[in-house]
Protein backbone atom coordinates (compact mmCIF):
# COMPACT_ATOMS: atom_id res chain seq x y z
CA UNK A 1 0.00 0.00 0.00
CA UNK A 2 1.64 3.24 -1.14
CA UNK A 3 0.86 6.86 -0.45
CA UNK A 4 1.03 8.86 -3.67
CA UNK A 5 1.26 12.63 -3.33
CA UNK A 6 0.18 14.78 -6.28
CA UNK A 7 1.14 18.44 -6.07
CA UNK A 8 1.07 19.69 -9.64
CA UNK A 9 -1.75 20.09 -12.13
CA UNK A 10 -2.71 17.98 -15.11
CA UNK A 11 0.00 19.29 -17.45
CA UNK A 12 2.79 17.84 -15.36
CA UNK A 13 4.24 14.60 -16.78
CA UNK A 14 5.40 13.41 -13.37
CA UNK A 15 1.88 13.49 -11.93
CA UNK A 16 0.54 11.64 -14.96
CA UNK A 17 3.12 8.88 -14.36
CA UNK A 18 2.17 8.72 -10.68
CA UNK A 19 -1.55 8.40 -11.45
CA UNK A 20 -0.84 5.62 -13.95
CA UNK A 21 1.20 3.85 -11.27
CA UNK A 22 -1.60 4.08 -8.68
CA UNK A 23 -3.33 0.79 -7.98
CA UNK A 24 -5.93 -0.78 -5.71
CA UNK A 25 -4.92 -0.34 -2.08
CA UNK A 26 -2.91 2.84 -2.72
CA UNK A 27 -3.98 6.20 -1.36
CA UNK A 28 -3.55 9.28 -3.55
CA UNK A 29 -3.60 12.68 -1.84
CA UNK A 30 -4.00 15.84 -3.92
CA UNK A 31 -2.18 18.81 -2.37
CA UNK A 32 -1.38 22.31 -3.63
CA UNK A 33 -2.11 22.56 -7.37
CA UNK A 34 -2.81 18.83 -7.34
CA UNK A 35 -6.39 19.63 -6.32
CA UNK A 36 -7.06 20.71 -9.93
CA UNK A 37 -7.21 17.01 -10.80
CA UNK A 38 -10.33 16.81 -8.59
CA UNK A 39 -12.30 19.22 -10.76
CA UNK A 40 -12.96 16.29 -13.08
CA UNK A 41 -13.68 12.61 -12.58
CA UNK A 42 -10.50 10.63 -11.90
CA UNK A 43 -10.12 7.12 -13.30
CA UNK A 44 -8.13 5.04 -10.82
CA UNK A 45 -8.62 2.05 -8.54
CA UNK A 46 -6.79 3.83 -5.73
CA UNK A 47 -8.54 5.92 -3.07
CA UNK A 48 -8.16 9.62 -3.84
CA UNK A 49 -8.44 12.51 -1.37
CA UNK A 50 -8.00 16.25 -1.77
CA UNK A 51 -6.72 18.56 0.96
CA UNK A 52 -9.52 21.03 1.63
CA UNK A 53 -7.20 23.84 2.73
CA UNK A 54 -5.58 23.90 -0.71
CA UNK A 55 -8.95 23.71 -2.45
CA UNK A 56 -10.34 26.58 -0.38
CA UNK A 57 -7.19 28.62 -1.04
CA UNK A 58 -7.90 28.24 -4.74
CA UNK A 59 -11.57 29.18 -4.38
CA UNK A 60 -13.20 25.75 -4.47
CA UNK A 61 -15.56 24.18 -1.93
CA UNK A 62 -15.65 20.51 -1.01
CA UNK A 63 -18.86 20.08 -3.00
CA UNK A 64 -17.09 21.14 -6.20
CA UNK A 65 -14.52 18.38 -5.90
CA UNK A 66 -15.05 14.91 -7.38
CA UNK A 67 -13.18 13.25 -4.50
CA UNK A 68 -13.57 13.30 -0.70
CA UNK A 69 -11.71 16.14 1.02
CA UNK A 70 -9.50 15.85 4.09
CA UNK A 71 -7.71 18.31 6.32
CA UNK A 72 -3.95 18.50 6.68
CA UNK A 73 -4.33 16.58 9.94
CA UNK A 74 -6.00 13.82 7.97
CA UNK A 75 -3.13 13.92 5.49
CA UNK A 76 -0.62 13.47 8.32
CA UNK A 77 -2.57 10.43 9.56
CA UNK A 78 -2.37 8.87 6.10
CA UNK A 79 1.38 9.55 5.97
CA UNK A 80 1.87 7.83 9.32
CA UNK A 81 0.01 4.73 8.14
CA UNK A 82 1.81 4.44 4.80
CA UNK A 83 4.62 1.93 4.34
CA UNK A 84 5.73 3.29 0.97
CA UNK A 85 5.60 6.73 -0.59
CA UNK A 86 5.65 8.00 -4.15
CA UNK A 87 5.92 11.77 -4.07
CA UNK B 1 18.20 -1.78 3.55
CA UNK B 2 15.74 0.87 2.34
CA UNK B 3 15.32 1.15 -1.43
CA UNK B 4 14.89 4.70 -2.72
CA UNK B 5 14.22 5.72 -6.30
CA UNK B 6 14.81 9.18 -7.69
CA UNK B 7 12.69 9.86 -10.76
CA UNK B 8 13.89 12.74 -12.94
CA UNK B 9 11.44 14.11 -15.48
CA UNK B 10 12.98 17.43 -16.54
CA UNK B 11 15.47 17.89 -19.35
CA UNK B 12 19.20 18.16 -18.50
CA UNK B 13 19.60 21.11 -20.82
CA UNK B 14 17.17 23.31 -18.98
CA UNK B 15 17.37 22.22 -15.37
CA UNK B 16 19.79 20.88 -12.77
CA UNK B 17 17.71 17.88 -11.81
CA UNK B 18 19.60 15.10 -13.59
CA UNK B 19 22.83 16.01 -11.82
CA UNK B 20 20.98 16.69 -8.58
CA UNK B 21 19.40 13.22 -8.61
CA UNK B 22 22.78 11.55 -9.00
CA UNK B 23 24.44 13.83 -6.45
CA UNK B 24 21.70 13.04 -3.93
CA UNK B 25 21.94 9.33 -4.67
CA UNK B 26 25.73 9.30 -4.24
CA UNK B 27 25.37 11.03 -0.90
CA UNK B 28 23.22 8.19 0.42
CA UNK B 29 25.79 5.42 0.23
CA UNK B 30 26.99 6.21 3.76
CA UNK B 31 23.54 5.24 5.08
CA UNK B 32 21.63 1.93 5.05
CA UNK B 33 19.98 3.00 1.80
CA UNK B 34 20.15 1.68 -1.74
CA UNK B 35 19.44 4.55 -4.15
CA UNK B 36 18.52 4.16 -7.81
CA UNK B 37 17.74 6.69 -10.54
CA UNK B 38 15.02 6.52 -13.19
CA UNK B 39 15.11 9.00 -16.10
CA UNK B 40 11.71 9.60 -17.72
CA UNK B 41 10.19 11.90 -20.34
CA UNK B 42 12.52 14.83 -21.19
CA UNK B 43 15.14 13.67 -18.68
CA UNK B 44 15.65 10.65 -20.94
CA UNK B 45 17.79 12.77 -23.26
CA UNK B 46 20.47 12.74 -20.56
CA UNK B 47 21.14 9.14 -21.67
CA UNK B 48 22.31 10.33 -25.07
CA UNK B 49 26.03 10.28 -25.84
CA UNK B 50 25.57 13.69 -27.46
CA UNK B 51 23.89 15.41 -24.48
CA UNK B 52 26.02 18.42 -23.48
CA UNK B 53 24.35 20.71 -20.93
CA UNK B 54 27.79 22.19 -20.29
CA UNK B 55 27.55 24.08 -23.59
CA UNK B 56 24.88 26.16 -21.80
CA UNK B 57 27.05 26.62 -18.76
CA UNK B 58 25.37 23.84 -16.79
CA UNK B 59 27.19 21.00 -15.08
CA UNK B 60 28.27 18.22 -17.46
CA UNK B 61 26.50 14.91 -16.86
CA UNK B 62 29.81 13.12 -17.40
CA UNK B 63 30.99 14.11 -13.92
CA UNK B 64 28.60 11.44 -12.61
CA UNK B 65 30.04 8.57 -14.64
CA UNK B 66 32.95 7.56 -12.40
CA UNK B 67 30.69 7.58 -9.33
CA UNK B 68 28.02 5.53 -11.12
CA UNK B 69 30.77 3.03 -11.89
CA UNK B 70 32.33 3.13 -8.40
CA UNK B 71 29.02 2.78 -6.53
CA UNK B 72 27.37 0.66 -9.24
CA UNK B 73 24.34 2.93 -9.03
CA UNK B 74 21.35 1.40 -10.80
CA UNK B 75 20.17 3.67 -13.62
CA UNK B 76 16.88 3.01 -15.40
CA UNK B 77 15.10 4.46 -18.39
CA UNK B 78 11.83 3.81 -20.20
CA UNK B 79 12.07 2.16 -23.61
CA UNK B 80 9.17 4.12 -25.13
CA UNK B 81 10.67 7.44 -23.96
CA UNK B 82 14.04 6.60 -25.56
CA UNK B 83 12.15 6.07 -28.81
CA UNK B 84 9.92 9.12 -28.27
CA UNK B 85 12.97 11.40 -27.95
CA UNK B 86 14.80 9.60 -30.81
CA UNK B 87 17.93 8.78 -28.80
CA UNK B 88 20.20 6.74 -31.06
CA UNK B 89 23.46 6.43 -29.08
CA UNK B 90 23.07 5.70 -25.39
CA UNK B 91 26.05 6.56 -23.19
CA UNK B 92 27.47 3.23 -21.94
CA UNK B 93 28.75 4.76 -18.70
CA UNK B 94 25.19 4.71 -17.36
CA UNK B 95 24.84 0.92 -17.88
CA UNK B 96 21.21 1.87 -18.11
CA UNK B 97 18.48 -0.74 -17.81
CA UNK B 98 15.40 0.02 -19.93
CA UNK B 99 11.94 -0.94 -18.71
CA UNK B 100 8.67 -1.03 -20.60
CA UNK B 101 6.29 1.87 -19.95
CA UNK B 102 3.52 -0.58 -19.00
CA UNK B 103 5.71 -1.92 -16.18
CA UNK B 104 6.37 1.50 -14.64
CA UNK B 105 3.62 1.16 -12.02
CA UNK B 106 4.95 -2.15 -10.71
CA UNK B 107 8.49 -0.81 -10.86
CA UNK B 108 7.66 2.23 -8.69
CA UNK B 109 5.96 -0.04 -6.15
CA UNK B 110 9.18 -2.05 -5.76
CA UNK B 111 10.75 0.83 -3.83
CA UNK B 112 10.17 2.06 -0.28
CA UNK B 113 10.28 5.68 -1.29
CA UNK B 114 10.00 7.22 -4.73
CA UNK B 115 10.94 10.85 -5.13
CA UNK B 116 10.14 12.77 -8.31
CA UNK B 117 12.50 15.63 -8.94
Amino acid sequence: MALIVIKYGKNNVAETIKFKAARKGDRVVLVQDGIFWALDDIETEAEVFAVIDDATARGYSAEELTVPSITYEGFVEIIEKSEKTIG
Amino acid sequence: MKKILFVVYQAPGGSIWVNEAFRTAFGMYGEDIEPSVLLVEEATVALSKKAQPECLGLLPISICFRFIKRYETEVYGIKEHVEKFKIKDIEESFSVKLIDEKDTGDFLHDFDNVIFM
